[in-house]
């Protein structure tokens, strides 16, 4: 039975763009780029954005392809330079600090009335419900709202969460529990 | 919020590796403690709320030109030996410093190739490089005549009115305003020389292959030196 790119493991596909394979490369990059880029989106809360931080994610794999050794799966490797990547933005974006409220941040985002009668409903209610996200993800600290990240979208472990922090587990557990406290109190200020 | 353990209990309550022992720990900690009770309780419309993002679709764009880009900079991912799989200081120093010169060094060609009149033959026999072909010659000929044929009129101009100056301005004076007159004199050539000067060296960056400028220098030089 021949076997396809689809069926091909990431560990192939890498040793092939590290021959110089663009077909594996590309392969590799479709099969997780939507998995990075709602993580980008999530994170700066706009497209624009996000698509910025995943091809910095993806240009940092490509960089590092060579040191991936399977040590680990590929998506956790993917997620330890998205998060690094994620908070050079963040410490960038603050040399220059952009003032959002709960009321104007994401707001382009949101359907709006003249699009509503356009959009199906369950599409008009995902569109909305991943707004809100994105708008209460966007009021936490950094550090927070990478720990619900990769806890909560990605599903890591906290000994995995605290490997890419360079933070202990422990340490891993009390940001995720001070994020869903600061969730809640956001959650009862917004509608 | 009194339980110190609810940091740690609420995290691992909403940990879907929590092994079965730990589960186990977790149910019997709540059935004893309010506190975590209500955390649960206050917590969980957090996490349902996250839990229904659904993922949107990727926009366009092109993977392959992160390959392209980064080939660009080094033939292939193997040509790096750092351990930490960053690209090392210096060859980044060293593209950075290309990317630098590398315009500088095209307008150099360009204004060498537009100065000397470069000129590129293609035939069936191959291409052929000439520098101002022969027409050009003619013309940087003529140009130079032109420009010394001015000159000396300029010169010869300037030597009218100094001696008009001069005479306008001595020539009612004593025999000790004779030795302000040569001085003077002897400024207006100095002024003279470092004009003419100033006149081949443009002609020397105008074009260095035109024989009659060559000659005019060797005969300027000549003069300087008689001088």
């Amino acid at each position: 039975m021949k076997q396809t790119i689809q069926d091909t493991s990431d560990e192939v596909l890498i040793a092939a763009a590290l021959d110089g394979s663009l077909t594996a490369w590309n392969a590799l990059v479709r099969r997780h780029e939507r998995q990075v880029y709602n993580f980008s989106l999530r994170f700066t809360g706009n497209p624009d954005d996000a698509s910025d931080l995943m091809q910095e994610v993806f240009l940092g794999l490509y960089r590092n392809l060579e040191n991936f050794r399977g040590q680990s799966q590929l998506t956790t490797w993917l997620f330890r330079i998205g998060h690094n990547k994620a908070v050079d933005m963040a410490r960038r974006r603050q040399a220059g600090p952009v003032v959002t409220t709960l009321d104007d941040e994401v707001h382009a985002e949101v359907p709006q009335a003249d699009d509503e009668a356009e959009l199906p409903d369950r599409h008009l209610q995902e569109q909305q419900s991943n707004a809100r996200i994105q708008r209460v993800l966007q009021q936490l600290p950094v550090e927070q709202r990478l720990v619900v990240e990769l806890k909560i979208f990605q599903e890591l472990t906290f000994d995995d969460i605290a490997e890419i922090e360079s933070i202990s587990a422990n340490t891993a557990k009390t940001r995720f529990y001070a994020a869903l406290k600061k969730l809640k109190s956001l959650l009862e200020s917004t509608p | 919020m009194s339980c110190d353990q609810t940091p740690h209990l609420i995290a691992d309550y909403f940990d879907d590796h929590a092994d079965a022992a730990r589960r186990q720990q977790i149910d019997q900690h709540l059935l004893g403690c309010a506190d975590c009770q209500q955390a649960v309780h206050e917590l969980s419309p957090a996490a349902v709320m996250l839990a229904q993002w659904r993922d949107e679709p990727v926009p366009q764009w092109k993977p392959a030109r992160i390959m392209q880009q980064d080939k660009g900079m080094a033939s292939s991912p193997n040509s790096r030996h750092d351990e930490g799989g960053q690209r090392p200081a210096a060859e980044s120093a060293g593209r950075a410093r290309w990317l630098q010169w590398g315009p500088l060094a095209a307008s150099l060609v360009m204004a060498v190739a537009v100065v000397f009149q470069v000129q590129i033959n293609v035939n069936d026999q191959g291409w052929q490089l000439s520098f101002a072909g022969r027409d050009g010659a003619t013309m940087q000929t003529q140009s130079l005549d032109n420009y010394l044929a001015d000159f000396a009129e300029q010169q010869q101009l300037a030597n009218q009115q100094m001696v008009e100056q001069a005479l306008a301005q001595f020539g009612e004076t004593s025999a000790d305003s004779l030795v302000q007159l040569v001085q003077y004199i002897e400024q207006q050539r100095e002024q003279d020389m470092r004009q003419m000067e100033a006149g081949f060296r443009q002609l020397l960056n105008r074009n260095y292959q035109t024989v009659n400028s060559v000659q005019q220098l060797a005969s300027f030089v000549q003069y300087q030196e008689a001088q």
